[in-house]
C-alpha cells in the first residue's frame, strides 16, 4: 500500500499532466519548520515535493479565492468544510475544483510539540502517527510521544476525519484520538465568570494585540473585498492598537464570522496569532451558540443557506429577552 | 571602552538597586510567550527563554503613541504635547539580545539627524540598555552573517557575558560608563582572561550559526538589485497571507502611519505601525497602487532590508534575529528568498 504522500504526489501529477488542474495546492516540508507549509504545484516536477503528515495543519481554503478556474486542493475533512462554506456563500465555484481528500490522522499543535521536544523540534523533518503515538523524526533519531499530548485541540472533537464529498481520497482511515474537548473546562470557567472578570481576562490578552491582522488574513471566511477595519472614510475602528480598539476589531470579526454562523471552527486564527491570544475561546463560544440556536454547522452542505441570511419566524428569540405585555 | 567584572550572584543586587531609582524592564514569560515587562524583582526575569517575541524596538518605537492632542473651544484650537510617560528617569532595560540592540543602532540612523524623531530620540537618550550574550543559538539565527552582530556588538550601553560564576560587563557607550560608575562597589576591573573567554563564546556562536544564513553577504545589495525581475518574488509570495507579522515583529522595521482620533471637541494625532506587506500601504487616493500584488511587496521587504538600507544609511537593516522566519504562518523564509533570488542574478555593471 503506497503511503499518503506517495498517493498525493501520484494524484497531483495525474491532474496536472491531464490538464484537469493548472495548479495543485498542497503541502511541502521545509527545513527548520515544525509544520508543513503550503505549496502551489504547477508542474509534475513541482508536485514531487508534495507530502502529507500530521504537520499539515494549515487550512488551505485561505487561498481559495486566488485559485484559477481549474485547480485542485489537498484537503482534510475540516478543510472541506471551509471550502464548502465558501461555495455556500457563492465566493467560489465548485466547477473545475478538484479535492484530493486525505483520511486525516489528526494534526499536531506546534506549541505542544515545542513544549515537549524543546529545541529538538527545530530539527524535525517528518512526523507520522502509529496507533496512539506520534513519531517525530529528529536529527538525533526518532522520538515517540502520545498523540493525545501533541494533537491540535480541535482534533479531539473532530467529526469529519474522513473527508466527505471529495473526488479523490488518499491515505488509510485511522481511528481518531478522541477525548473531552480540551477547551471545555476553560470555556466553562469563562462562561461562569462575571462580565467584569471576563472583561479583565480579555483586556489582558488584547493588550498584546499588534494588529498584524494575521487572524483575519488566514481566516477562510474573512473574504470581504474591503474589510471594515481598513476603511478610512470614515474610520470605524482607529488603527492604533489600543487594548479597547483591538478588542473592538476582534468583536467585529467575531460577529461577522462565527456570529453569522460562518465559522467552521478550524482554529487557524488562534494558531497564527504571534502573541498567543486564545481566539478559539471566542470562535467556539459563538460557533456553539449557532449550533444551539439554529442547529446549524457551516460547510457541511453546499446548498444550505447560512442562518443569518434567512428570515424565519420560528427562529429562537431567547437572546432578545421576553417582550413586555 | 572599558570592561568590568561582576560576580554573577551580585547581578540581582545590581538590578534591585537600579529598580529603586528607575523602571527596570526585562524578559518575562507568561502565556507561553516572553515579552519585555516592567519588573520589581529580579526573580521575575526569564534568562532561559528565547529572545522576546516583540523586539526591543517596541520599547522605543511603540506600536502606537500620541504625537499631540488638540482641543477646540469656540473658535480657538489648542494643541498640547502628549502626557509624557512616567519614566522621566529613564528605564533600565536588561536582557536584550545583541541582534535587537544592533537593530536600534540601525534605527538611530533612520530616526536621527537630519530629521530627528523627538519621541524616539528622547527614549534613546534617557533609557539604558543592558544586552546579554546568547548562551545558545537557534537554527533561525543568522545575526553574524546578516549584520556582524556578534563581532561588532552595538546599540546597547552594556553587554553582559556570563563566564561560569562571573559576568563580564563590556561598556559600549558613555551612558554605560556613567552607569558603571554608579555601581563601582560591585564592579572591578576585568582581567584579560575573562575578556578572552567572553570573546571566545561569541566567536563560537558565530561559527555554529555561520551556515544558518544560506546566503553570502558579499556584494548582496548589488546582487539583489540585479534580481529585480526574478520570478522568485512571485513564486515565494504566492502563499503569503499579506499579514503584518514579519514586519511588525521585525526589530529594525520603521514604518508608521499617522492618523487622528477625534471627537466633536478634540482628539489626538497618533502614529501606529504600518507595513509594506499590507495592500493599503502604497495605495493612493486615486486608487492607483504601485505595488499591486504581494510579489512587489515581498520584493520591497527584502530589498529594504538588504539593499535600500545600505544605500540610504550605510548599513544592512536585517540583523538576522530570525523572527520573520519562525513566526511566518506559511513558512516564508527570507534567507531562502534571498538565496533563490540571487542564485542566478548577475549584478549589472
Amino acid at each position: 500500500m503506497p503511503s499518503a504522500t506517495e498517493q498525493v504526489v501520484e494524484q497531483a501529477q495525474a491532474l496536472l499532466s491531464s490538464g484537469q488542474a493548472e495548479v495543485v495546492l498542497g503541502y511541502q516540508r521545509a527545513p527548520g519548520f515544525v509544520l508543513a507549509r503550503p505549496l502551489f504545484a504547477r508542474t509534475p516536477e513541482q508536485a514531487e515535493r508534495l507530502m502529507l503528515d500530521p504537520g499539515c495543519v494549515a487550512d488551505l481554503s485561505s487561498y481559495a479565492l486566488q485559485l484559477p478556474q481549474k485547480a485542485a486542493a489537498v484537503v482534510k475533512g475540516c478543510d472541506v468544510r471551509s471550502f464548502v462554506g465558501l461555495i455556500q456563500e457563492k465566493q467560489i465555484k465548485p466547477e473545475g475544483l478538484t479535492f484530493i481528500g486525505w483520511n486525516c490522522p489528526g494534526v499536531v499543535s506546534e506549541r505542544k510539540v515545542r513544549q515537549r521536544l524543546g529545541d529538538r523540534a527545530d530539527t524535525l523533518t517528518a512526523v507520522r502517527r502509529e496507533g496512539d503515538q506520534m513519531i517525530f523524526t529528529l536529527a538525533d533519531g526518532e522520538q515517540s510521544l502520545p498523540a493525545a499530548d501533541v494533537l491540535a485541540d480541535r482534533c479531539f472533537i473532530c467529526k469529519v476525519q474522513q473527508p466527505q464529498g471529495v473526488q479523490v481520497v488518499v491515505g488509510e482511515p485511522i481511528t481518531p484520538i478522541t477525548s473531552d474537548d480540551p477547551l471545555g473546562s476553560e470555556l466553562q470557567r469563562l462562561h461562569a465568570a462575571s462580565p467584569d472578570e471576563r472583561r479583565a481576562f480579555w483586556a489582558e490578552h488584547f493588550e498584546r494585540c499588534i494588529r498584524c491582522y494575521a487572524c483575519r488574513e488566514v481566516c477562510p471566511a474573512c473574504c470581504c473585498r474591503e474589510c471594515i477595519i481598513d476603511c478610512t472614510r470614515p474610520v470605524w475602528v482607529p488603527r492604533a492598537p489600543t487594548e479597547q480598539d483591538n478588542f473592538l476589531f476582534q468583536q467585529i470579526r467575531m460577529l461577522h464570522v462565527p456570529g453569522y454562523g460562518r465559522c467552521t471552527d478550524c482554529g487557524e486564527c488562534e494558531r497564527v496569532c504571534p502573541v498567543n491570544i486564545p481566539l478559539r475561546l471566542l470562535t467556539r463560544t459563538l460557533h456553539d451558540d449557532i449550533v444551539r440556536l439554529y442547529n446549524y454547522r457551516h460547510g457541511l452542505d453546499s446548498e444550505a443557506p447560512v442562518p443569518m441570511t434567512v428570515y424565519d419566524t420560528a427562529d429562537s428569540e431567547a437572546h432578545m429577552g421576553r417582550p413586555k405585555k | 571602552m572599558k570592561a568590568y567584572q561582576l560576580r554573577a550572584e551580585d547581578l540581582a543586587k545590581l538590578i534591585l538597586r537600579a529598580a529603586a531609582e528607575r523602571e527596570v524592564w526585562a524578559p518575562v514569560r507568561r502565556n507561553d510567550l516572553t515579552l519585555f515587562e516592567r519588573i520589581t524583582d529580579p526573580a521575575q526575569i526569564d534568562w532561559e527563554a528565547d529572545n522576546v517575541r516583540v523586539p526591543l524596538r517596541g520599547l522605543f518605537l511603540p506600536v502606537q503613541e500620541a504625537l499631540f492632542t488638540f482641543r477646540k473651544e469656540g473658535a480657538e484650537v489648542t494643541l498640547a504635547a502628549p502626557q509624557d510617560e512616567p519614566t522621566l528617569a529613564g528605564r533600565l532595560i536588561i536582557g536584550a539580545r545583541l541582534c535587537d540592540a544592533a537593530a536600534l543602532e540601525y534605527l538611530d540612523r533612520a530616526f536621527g539627524d537630519p530629521l530627528a524623531d523627538a519621541p524616539y530620540r528622547r527614549r534613546r537618550e534617557r533609557d539604558l540598555i543592558v544586552a546579554v550574550t546568547c548562551e545558545k543559538e537557534r537554527p533561525y539565527c543568522f545575526c553574524e552573517v546578516a549584520s556582524e552582530v556578534l563581532s561588532r556588538p552595538r546599540g546597547a550601553d552594556w553587554l553582559l557575558t556570563r563566564v561560569e560564576d562571573r559576568l563580564l560587563v563590556e561598556v559600549l557607550s558613555e551612558k554605560g560608563e556613567r552607569l558603571a560608575q554608579s555601581f563601582s562597589d560591585l564592579l572591578s576591573e576585568a582581567d584579560s582572561q575573562l575578556l578572552e573567554a567572553a570573546r571566545a563564546i561569541r566567536v563560537a556562536i558565530a561559527g555554529r550559526i555561520s551556515n544558518n544564513a544560506r546566503f553570502s553577504p558579499e556584494g548582496l545589495p548589488a546582487r539583489l538589485m540585479a534580481a529585480w525581475d526574478s520570478p522568485v518574488w512571485q513564486s515565494e509570495s504566492e502563499r503569503c497571507l499579506g499579514c503584518g507579522i514579519c514586519t511588525f515583529l521585525c526589530p529594525s522595521c520603521q514604518c508608521f502611519d499617522i492618523c487622528d482620533r477625534a471627537g466633536i471637541l478634540g482628539g489626538e494625532r497618533y502614529r501606529c505601525y504600518d507595513t509594506c506587506q499590507f495592500a493599503s500601504f502604497t495605495k493612493m487616493a486615486s486608487g492607483e497602487n504601485p505595488r499591486p500584488t504581494q510579489s512587489e511587496r515581498l520584493r520591497n521587504r527584502v530589498l529594504h532590508k538588504f539593499a535600500y538600507s545600505n544605500e540610504r544609511f550605510g548599513a544592512t537593516a536585517c540583523v538576522g534575529c530570525g523572527r520573520c522566519v519562525y513566526l511566518c504562518p506559511v513558512g516564508i523564509d527570507i534567507r531562502e528568498v534571498v538565496e533563490m533570488a540571487t542564485k542566478e542574478a548577475v549584478p549589472v555593471e
